[in-house]
């Protein structure tokens, strides 16, 4: 199957987030993704950065994580499709795994537990930022075209 | 006689799909949830305890005095109404008693305990003495309670006009203190924040204005190079002391508030978090605030809602302290509502009982309803009920009469199958059975016209495909959709035949709940769930068997079954998760498993093959030991700082795995010192794994146990799932593998890009120890 007919709106259980594994692929394949699955493609990084109170220069997004947290929660509320594919959170897992206080493992409980999302959630991450307790049930491994 | 002419469906009581805390922000939400709540209540003292009316009375009860209990514990499954609850009593206590939401709690109480009952004019007369100070938590997307409980706390304070207390103070007294510096102050604090933190003034005060405890320490820094004095920010807040000083200032005769309540929604949720970190998930937040609650009865009390009891499960790590915590909340005082729905149910669906119409009718059609009552309460739900003590006379009441025209069986399994919660029974009753009572008679043909169990697989069907919710659908689901589409493709299939398959899919995913004998005939308990005659079942049976090829009767135990491939890989995966869920998860057991592979993914050991040919020596002379540690064992042996055990080698290469991230990250932190500090760091290269080791744990634990499962039970799909594990486990070890990160004595003495190689980095270390004989490059 090509990449781009994958059907996102499969997704089980409707309201928890899926994480898509995705090494190399280009705008336009991304693209053809979501518009054959009428999705909502959303950058974390441009709603962090939209996010953010004017003259900051140190985002410290580890000492807070459930605010990142809720972002996710309400990207999927401000969506108006019924599907949403989360882009670019792989700059805040990176920060993440570099921070020594960083508590990742417990970023990716929060996230892996979230339920009653108000649309289908599909994060697209490189396959090895996927977290290893992620349930194979819940991923989809997209092969480069 | 339409239905409709007979039943209502009472519209106004809602309860809502996914109610939490945060539909308080909205006012108009707020109250539409506050008067939609209908509460359950039965006025026999041995079960209201397990109703919503007798826990509210439990909760209210904890402040009256100090001999009742004020630690409670709901336990109630998802989409059963928990979170709305608890939504209606936070704002039982929050609001004055004129207000709209107490007002309308109080006519949904009213109208399920009745008016003069001792219970509603206890609660009328306890809320008439004031409000309470409201916390309400939940661990959903929260990762660090203690810091949550501080946030909603001063949220909850400022609200009220309190802005006093220690906990507020906190972080505002560096923050004052930082806005009152002056020009040159300020230059010389962002000099310093950006040389030792790099950071600016403006983004710490950011930090304290969000609560950041954190950031304090920082403050108190900069006071000290900034002005030369030690200032008193204390940085650390208890939340013990906290809810002490504000029982003392706040709370009592004349005070502003009668007591505090602690709603914590999501309890499991974040005892799952905290056993895979107790100190970031909170410490002892939730320790402190039972502690608090023996030390100040009468004053506070903690509710926490759940969907699982938490002693039933055993967490692979931290098992006694999680014990401990657990028996600090796990009281008698737990609450397991699970009649609630049938009484949610009851209440929804009015039925004139005193009017002339209804007496008509029953003279008409009450025996026969009583006889199907008995059938169903005799055969099916006698065994599930007698343990909340319901005789035929109480199922009759409330899920026979009560829930009329559900059948008596759609009623019980409505209430009961694990398959209808996430889409609420509420929104069933509210949308399907509205429809049929507005189009359908009370008899057609002579029969009583009642909604059979068959419908709630339509209503449903989106949760049966859900393989989180419950094992036994992931089977039979796919054999039923496969029979349903042979049967519908065909262009002579008949409603009733559809109608069958349903009824079977409903028998095989009851989890229980439907049962028969062997010697009883499956036709039976179809017909009851298709409301079928007995000959149009025989009939649909044969065709289905014969004509259609999806199902086959199977003599032994006397069922239809649908065709399939049997107990299929996704039933017998979720089995073995759930076995190992009780199962403790070895470091040590993953240590061995990687040291048993090492020669497939890497050698036993590392020979320094640039540094021999640059000597024109033999590599193997100079060879390093290549070993596993785990964290713990890695860290004994490097403070040790006696000889590395090395016997004919030149040093050794341990190869370091850890269970968590933040554990690497710790680790990858001190490395540096643990290896500079160590008397023969030249015999040592480490090396770190940057992929924790968890899920391998958790797949070799799956694996173990998928060996003790036995062929004959399970076919083909147990050997092909073993198989899957093999593959996953040899994905994950050649990952971990793959993940190391080199460290040495020497190793910002090597360039970026031979660090990856442990062949160079072994060569660089021996050449250290051997510096008279000068290398060529490789």
């Amino acid at each position: 199957m090509q990449s781009n007919a994958f059907q996102l709106g499969g997704a089980v259980p409707s309201d928890k987030p899926h994480l898509l594994l995705w090494d190399r692929f280009d705008e336009h394949e991304l693209k053809a993704l979501a518009f054959y699955n009428d999705a909502d493609v959303v950058s974390y990084r441009l709603d962090l950065l939209n996010r953010l109170p004017p003259n900051i220069s140190n985002l410290a997004l580890h000492e807070d994580l459930d605010q990142e947290l809720r972002s996710v929660r309400q990207i999927c509320h401000n969506s108006h499709k019924k599907i949403v594919i989360l882009t670019d959170l792989d700059c805040l897992i990176t920060y993440l795994l570099i921070q020594p206080e960083a508590k990742i493992t417990l970023f990716w409980q929060s996230l892996y537990r979230m339920r009653q999302l108000e649309k289908i959630l599909w994060i697209l991450l490189p396959s090895k930022l996927a977290p290893p307790m992620w349930s194979e049930e819940r991923l989809h491994r997209l092969q480069q075209t | 006689m339409l239905l409709n002419q007979l039943v209502e469906v009472n519209q106004k009581g809602l309860i809502e799909r996914a109610v939490s805390f945060g539909a308080m922000k909205n006012p108009e939400k707020n109250l539409k949830l506050c008067e939609g709540f209908i509460f359950n209540y039965d006025s026999d003292s041995n079960k209201a305890k397990n109703t919503t009316v007798g826990i509210l009375l439990a909760i209210r009860q904890s402040f009256h005095s100090a001999s009742k209990p004020n630690v409670h514990l709901i336990v109630q499954e998802y989409g059963k109404g928990k979170s709305h609850f608890a939504l209606t009593v936070a704002n039982f206590f929050k609001h004055p008693y004129s207000s709209d939401e107490v007002q309308g709690i109080l006519a949904q109480l009213r109208s399920a305990a009745g008016e003069n009952s001792y219970v509603y004019e206890d609660l009328l007369a306890y809320k008439k003495l004031g409000n309470h100070l409201v916390l309400c938590l939940s661990a959903e997307d929260v990762t660090d309670m203690r810091k949550e409980f501080f946030t909603v706390l001063d949220k909850e304070l400022e609200k009220h006009g309190i802005t006093d207390t220690n906990s507020q103070q906190n972080c505002r007294e560096p923050l004052n203190f930082l806005k009152k510096l002056d020009g040159g102050e300020r230059q010389k604090a962002e000099t310093y924040l950006k040389t030792n933190f790099s950071t600016t003034l403006s983004d710490i005060e950011n930090r304290l204005f969000n609560n950041n405890f954190k950031t304090v320490s920082i403050a108190k820094e900069i006071c000290i190079h900034v002005k030369g004095v030690t200032p008193d920010f204390s940085g650390e807040i208890s939340v013990k002391d906290t809810i002490a000083e504000l029982i003392t200032n706040h709370c009592g005769s004349g005070k502003r508030f009668n007591g505090i309540l602690i709603l914590f929604d999501e309890l499991y949720e974040y005892l799952q978090k905290w056993t895979s970190d107790p100190i970031g998930a909170g410490g002892l937040f939730l320790q402190n605030i039972t502690q608090a609650c023996q030390d100040h009865s009468e004053k506070i009390a903690l509710v926490c809602l759940t969907q699982k009891r938490p002693s039933g499960v055993r967490p692979p790590k931290h098992g006694e302290d999680y014990n401990r915590l657990v028996s600090r909340i796990e009281t008698p005082s737990t609450y397991n509502p699970k009649a609630s729905l049938e009484l949610v149910l009851d209440g929804l669906l009015e039925q004139p009982l005193g009017s002339s119409t209804w007496q008509d009718f029953e003279k008409r059609w009450g025996d026969e309803l009583r006889r199907r009552s008995l059938d169903v309460f005799s055969k099916y739900a006698e065994e599930y009920y007698k343990g909340i003590n319901w005789k035929h006379e109480d199922f009759y009441r409330h899920l026979t009469i009560g829930c009329f025209p559900l059948h008596p069986l759609t009623s019980y399994l409505l209430c009961n199958l694990s398959f209808t919660q996430g889409r609420s029974a509420i929104d069933f009753v509210q949308k399907e059975v509205e429809e049929f009572i507005r189009d359908r008679q009370v008899e057609e043909n002579g029969k009583l016209n009642f909604i059979y169990p068959i419908s709630l697989v339509d209503a449903f069907q989106g949760n049966f495909a859900n393989p989180e919710a419950n094992i036994e659908y992931t089977a039979v689901f796919p054999d039923y959709s496969y029979s349903l589409n042979k049967v519908n493709s065909s262009s002579d299939s008949d409603p009733d035949e559809v109608a069958v398959l349903k009824a079977l899919l409903l028998f095989y995913t009851s989890s229980g709940r439907i049962k028969k004998s062997d010697k009883d005939k499956h036709e039976e308990v179809l017909e009851s769930l298709t409301g079928l005659s007995s000959a149009r079942i025989t009939t649909i049976l044969e065709k289905l068997c014969k004509i259609r090829g999806v199902i086959y009767h199977n003599p032994a135990d006397n069922t239809y079954r649908f065709y399939g491939g049997g107990k299929g890989i996704d039933e017998l995966r979720y089995r073995v998760r759930d076995e190992i869920k009780n199962k403790e998860l070895s470091i040590d057991n993953i240590e061995t498993h990687c040291s048993s592979n090492f020669a497939t993914y890497i050698r036993d050991i590392t020979t320094p093959q640039q540094f021999a040919e640059a000597k024109k020596l033999k590599a193997e002379d100079w060879f390093f030991k290549n070993e596993v540690y785990t964290v713990r064992r890695f860290k004994l042996l490097m403070q040790k700082k006696t000889p590395f055990n090395i016997g004919d080698q030149a040093g050794i290469v341990a190869y370091v795995i850890a269970e968590t991230n933040e554990e690497i990250s710790l680790l990858e932190r001190d490395i540096k010192k643990l290896i500079e500090q160590h008397p023969y760091r030249d015999q040592i290269v480490v090396a770190i794994a940057q992929r924790p080791v968890e899920e391998l744990g958790q797949l070799l634990l799956m694996k173990e146990t998928a060996k003790n499962l036995k062929a004959q039970e399970f076919g083909a799909a147990l050997a092909q799932l073993r198989e899957q594990y093999e593959k996953q486990i040899e994905r994950e070890t050649k990952e971990l593998f793959n993940s190391f990160t080199f460290y040495c004595h020497i190793i910002e003495d090597i360039p970026i890009r031979d660090r990856a190689s442990a062949s160079i980095v072994v060569s660089l270390v021996v050449q250290k120890t051997q510096p008279s004989l000068k290398m060529r490059q490789w």
